[in-house]
């Protein structure tokens, strides 16, 4: 556990004290004048008893918690443990992530007895794509009287994973997967879609297919998984290149792409099928997701990803590509007039390409 | 069982506390300035309105409603009690704010209202003087309001208006610890009041007691060494001082001068409520080559010679031990021989005298004085109001017996008045009058004490006056043996008048006289006064608490409290199995790895994570297994709780090697 040690400053109320403290003082020193050095007195003495009695050791805190996942800008629910491990009692200690609660006020810890582990629940929303190894918190106390307040950085070794933020599909996306669902290849299959599996709702998802029966006996929403109508292998084509010539790329564009992609997976994984990923970065990476390791493997590799600059691709590297019946093709680093795109422009949408 | 503390008691509890500090402000203004109807009068409009705040629609409203109410008031009080005093009248200003805030009850009220109880409480301070009790009450309900007011901030903060049970403090607990803060808040606030007046200031050097002598004929309010001293006065004999040095005393054989000796410079014989005079002098000139002899020297006391040296502050002013025989080495002296006074004439540049005396503590006085009723020494001032001092010798058994009385005055004035280096403070005219009959902090400094000791002596029948000069003084940088004294030094001290000779009595705590003198040189009082048996009968515990709250024994223990605060925290105590044994080493290790593939153009971006360097190296197909192997060896160091062992060294190891060779693979393609 990497840890910093607290810093103590004065707050807006201790400002003024200490102000007009000094002035008291400055005057019962040029006028040597006894009220003026009461006065002083009485303004002094709580910055120097808040000062003294301050919590300084609130950096000898510990906190414990797992690994966490989730989308950039949805809200989530964390829970964790913060042990004391100093030797007196801490006292009105606010504890806030900056990372994930900026919109949300920090938690008061009433009290912290040394070496009992509180048990911290708070509301949380990771707002930038990112892959994080260390979390970082701070606690602060302006215990006992306000003046002073003291504040530490907590550090703590556990994953943070803020997968692209989920977007709406494209109108011609969804048209271009219901047209090859309402064709299916299998004309021996029954009329209606096959029932796969059971899976949690999300809350931008259409409501009908939420299985209200299981959904009450589970006690969170759940929907149906449909599989037999949507081709058994879609390609999706990141391409995180830059076109040639160009050194920066619309981040805006990069990071709705990259939510494009995950929502797109989450979409036709959600329908049962196998998703063969190709992410055209530095090096070219392939998934074949087939279930939910594959997928948190690439939605980590999602989390962690940034724009390439442009180099040439072997042309072997569609082979695969070509042979499957549909596939889309996100142009995340702005590379729209790739020749690679164009040679596969007969079964490929692009998804994306008018962002801009 | 151990009660919680309900949120909603927090509040409340707040708003207590804060009409506890407004009522106590308020209760500190002196009813003779601020009658009750106008304290009436300033204070239910404001709070009127405080309650009415959240009923009114309208701001206008309640403005229009406030002033009425005020207009109102004020007429009222004006019939009722009539015009009240003009510091008072602009005092007043505060008030309405301060009833408005304590009523309204809002959560930005807690601070200004505080704030403006606090301005209250000082103009009540600069009108009625200090009453202790009241400060220390308001200072205690203060603390405990900023405490509450701390708790509920981080409340507000965290946005949670109802904590769990478990979250809830234990009303014992809290209790416990505001009422430490609130006592350590008055022991600082006591402390720091001390340890403030050891700051010298540029307008007046603390000191123990007269003026310089350059005031007394500058100035109106002639003080001190002159020829009278008022007593009394705005600003006080304190900031005349300017912290001159006056003379440097020592011994012709280089034997060390005492600490506790006296020097006269002047008497003041002539009694007044707020002014002391010299009285009638019989004045004769010698010429420079005859010494000025006051007295023949008592046959079988030694006697012993001081030389004087005169510095800048002391200008015509001859210092003199009480029972000194002559005076010798000055041109152009003159004075009364048989009341010890002597001067010098004006302009002459003759800095140097020496002194003959001797010291006569342990012989007999004998009777007093018949004749000194004669000499005016038992006369009191015109329209002297006897009663209530003769209340108080009464109160204090001030019998007959001369050394009895002085005794016993000296103990009384001790316990009735507390010694302060400024202007008595109270509903009286008269300084002294406020320094012996105030209601509350009955203070003031050696001159009032003096005074004071003095006119009871009187009403006793037992003929003194009121000697002035240095007393205590420190021991010389220059000169081995000698003392100097500077105006901080200047001293006032009574004289009792016996048949043979005149016995030093100083009422002054002798803890008090000569500040700046160190505690060890603080002499018992000269010849017979009674302090040192008082001293020694001893009131232990007011000698122990004089100790205690010296000034520079609380700035020591404050400067002490803000060190210990300021100590290093250090890091916090690892918890069992937090730090990974060999952490450090492996990370040495690591480094050597990620410089050598760095070596090879694997360079590894900046925040980027060791599992993603891995990915990327493996997708260019240059993660080695050695190299991956070191990484997951170090990944389990550091992460793992695994010790850094012979085994993973020898991996990590391995691993750089192989980034090395990394370079060479490069090269060749």
């Amino acid at each position: 556990m990497a840890t910093s040690s607290s810093t103590v400053e004065l707050t807006l109320r201790g400002r003024v004290v200490a102000w007009l403290a000094t002035l008291a003082a400055g005057a019962s020193w040029l006028g040597d004048d006894a009220n003026a050095r009461l006065a002083a007195a009485m303004l002094a003495a709580p910055l120097l008893v808040d000062f003294v009695g301050k919590q300084r050791r609130l950096h000898h805190a510990e906190v414990r918690l797992g690994p966490r996942r989730t989308s950039a800008g949805a809200p989530f629910s964390e829970r964790l443990a913060l042990v004391h491990r100093g030797r007196g009692r801490l006292r009105d200690c606010l504890f806030t992530e900056p990372r994930t609660m900026r919109s949300e006020p920090p938690v008061l810890l009433p009290t912290m007895a040394p070496g009992v582990p509180t048990t911290v629940g708070y509301r949380a929303r990771s707002l930038q794509r990112s892959h994080v190894l260390e979390r970082v918190f701070v606690l602060v106390s302006a215990w006992p009287l306000g003046l002073f307040r003291t504040r530490a950085v907590l550090s703590v070794t556990a994953d943070l994973i803020t997968e692209p933020a989920r977007v709406p599909l494209q109108a011609e996306v969804v048209q271009g997967i219901a047209e090859l669902e309402q064709a299916p290849r299998d004309r021996t299959s029954l009329p209606g879609p096959d029932f796969h599996s059971l899976r949690e709702h999300l809350p931008d998802e259409d409501a009908r297919s939420v299985h209200a029966l299981r959904s009450a006996s589970v006690g969170m929403l759940v929907r149906r998984v449909t599989q037999g109508r949507i081709p058994r292998t879609v390609g999706i084509v990141l391409d995180l290149r830059r076109p040639p010539g160009r050194s920066n790329t619309s981040a805006r564009r990069f990071e709705w792409s990259l939510g494009a992609c995950a929502s797109l997976v989450a979409y036709l994984r959600a329908r049962a099928a196998q998703v063969q990923v190709l992410v055209l970065d530095q090096a070219h990476t392939r998934f074949l997701v087939k279930g939910p390791a594959q997928e948190t493997d690439l939605m980590t590799l999602l989390a962690e990803a940034s724009p390439a600059p442009h180099h040439t691709l072997p042309g072997e590297l569609f082979d695969e590509f070509r042979r499957l019946e549909h596939c889309f093709w996100i142009p995340a680093g702005a590379f729209l007039s790739s020749p690679e795109l164009a040679a596969m422009s007969a079964h490929a949408t692009v998804v994306g390409g008018e962002f801009e | 069982m151990k009660r919680p503390v309900p949120m909603s008691l927090a509040r409340r509890t707040a708003a207590l506390l804060l009409l506890c500090c407004t009522t106590l402000a308020l209760a500190n203004l002196p009813a003779s300035d601020l009658p009750l109807g106008w304290l009436l009068a300033f204070t239910l409009p404001g709070a009127t309105l405080g309650l009415l705040r959240k009923k009114a629609a309208r701001p206008w409203d309640l403005a229009l409603l406030g002033i009425l109410l005020q207009a109102g008031a004020c007429y009222l009080a004006l019939e009722v009690e009539g015009p009240m005093t003009r510091p008072a009248a602009l005092a007043c200003t505060i008030l309405p704010p301060l009833a408005f805030v304590t009523t309204r009850r809002e959560e930005s009220d807690l601070s200004l209202g505080l704030f403006l109880s606090f301005c209250v409480l000082l103009v009540g301070i600069i009108l009625d003087g200090i009453h202790l009790p009241l400060i220390a009450a308001y200072a205690g309900a203060s603390c405990l309001s900023l405490y509450n007011a701390a708790h509920l901030t981080a409340r507000a903060a965290s946005r949670r208006p109802a904590p769990t049970p478990s979250e809830r403090p234990r009303l014992g607990d809290v209790l416990v610890s505001s009422g430490g803060i609130a006592l350590a808040c008055l022991l600082s606030a006591f402390a720091i009041e001390r340890a403030l007046g050891l700051l010298p200031s540029p307008t007046g050097p603390r000191g123990s007691a007269v003026s310089s002598p350059t005031d007394s004929r500058s100035t109106s309010r002639t003080v001190g060494l002159g020829e009278s001293f008022v007593l009394g006065g705005s600003q006080g004999v304190l900031a005349e001082l300017r912290g001159e040095r006056l003379l440097r005393a020592r011994s012709p054989d280089g034997s060390p001068v005492a600490a506790d000796l006296y020097l006269r410079s002047g008497f003041f014989a002539v009694p007044g409520l707020d002014r002391w005079q010299t009285g009638p002098l019989t004045r004769t000139k010698v010429p420079s080559t005859v010494p000025f002899v006051l007295r023949p020297p008592e046959p079988r006391v030694p006697v012993e010679t001081l030389r004087f040296e005169r510095l800048a502050g002391s200008r015509n002013f001859v210092f003199v031990p009480p029972d000194t025989c002559e005076v010798r080495g000055l041109e152009g002296l003159y004075g009364d021989a048989a009341r010890g006074w002597l001067r010098q004439e004006e302009g002459l540049p003759q800095e140097v005298y020496e002194v003959v005396w001797q010291r006569l503590d342990g012989l007999p006085a004998g009777p007093l004085d018949p004749n000194a009723a004669s000499q005016g020494l038992l006369s009191v001032p015109d329209g002297f109001d006897r009663a209530p001092f003769h209340e108080l010798l009464e109160a204090w058994q001030v019998g007959d017996p001369p050394r009895t009385a002085m005794e016993r005055i000296a103990a009384g004035l001790r316990r009735h008045c507390r010694y302060d280096r400024s202007e008595p403070i109270g509903p009286h005219p008269l300084a002294l009058q406020n320094f012996l009959f105030a209601a509350e902090d009955r203070r003031g400094y050696c001159m009032h004490f003096a005074s004071a000791a003095a006119l009871m002596l009187r009403l006793r029948g037992i003929p003194c006056r009121i000697a002035v000069g240095v007393y205590g003084g420190e021991a010389d940088a220059e000169v081995d043996g000698a003392r100097s004294y500077g105006s901080q030094h200047a001293h006032a001290w009574v004289e009792v008048r016996f048949q043979r000779r005149w016995v030093v009595f100083d009422p002054t705590p002798p803890a008090e006289r000569g500040r700046r003198a160190p505690i060890a040189a603080e002499p018992a009082p000269a010849s017979e006064a009674p302090d040192a048996e008082a001293a020694e009968s001893g009131d232990l515990l007011a000698e122990t608490f004089d100790l205690l709250t010296r000034p520079w024994l609380l700035a020591v223990a404050l400067l002490l409290a803000l060190l210990t605060a300021l100590w290093p925290a250090g890091s916090p105590r690892p918890a069992h199995g937090i730090t990974p044994t060999g952490a450090k080493s492996a990370r040495r290790l690591l480094v050597r790895l990620l410089r050598a593939l760095a070596d090879a153009g694997h360079l590894r971006r900046h925040g980027q994570t060791l599992e993603s360097f891995a990915r990327e190296l493996g997708r260019q197909k240059r993660l080695l297994p050695e190299v991956s192997a070191a990484m997951f060896a170090y990944q389990e160091v550091r992460f793992g709780g695994c010790r850094l062992d012979a085994g993973r060294e020898s991996v990590l190891l391995r691993g750089i090697e192989a980034a090395s060779g990394l370079r060479a693979m490069a090269n060749r393609d």
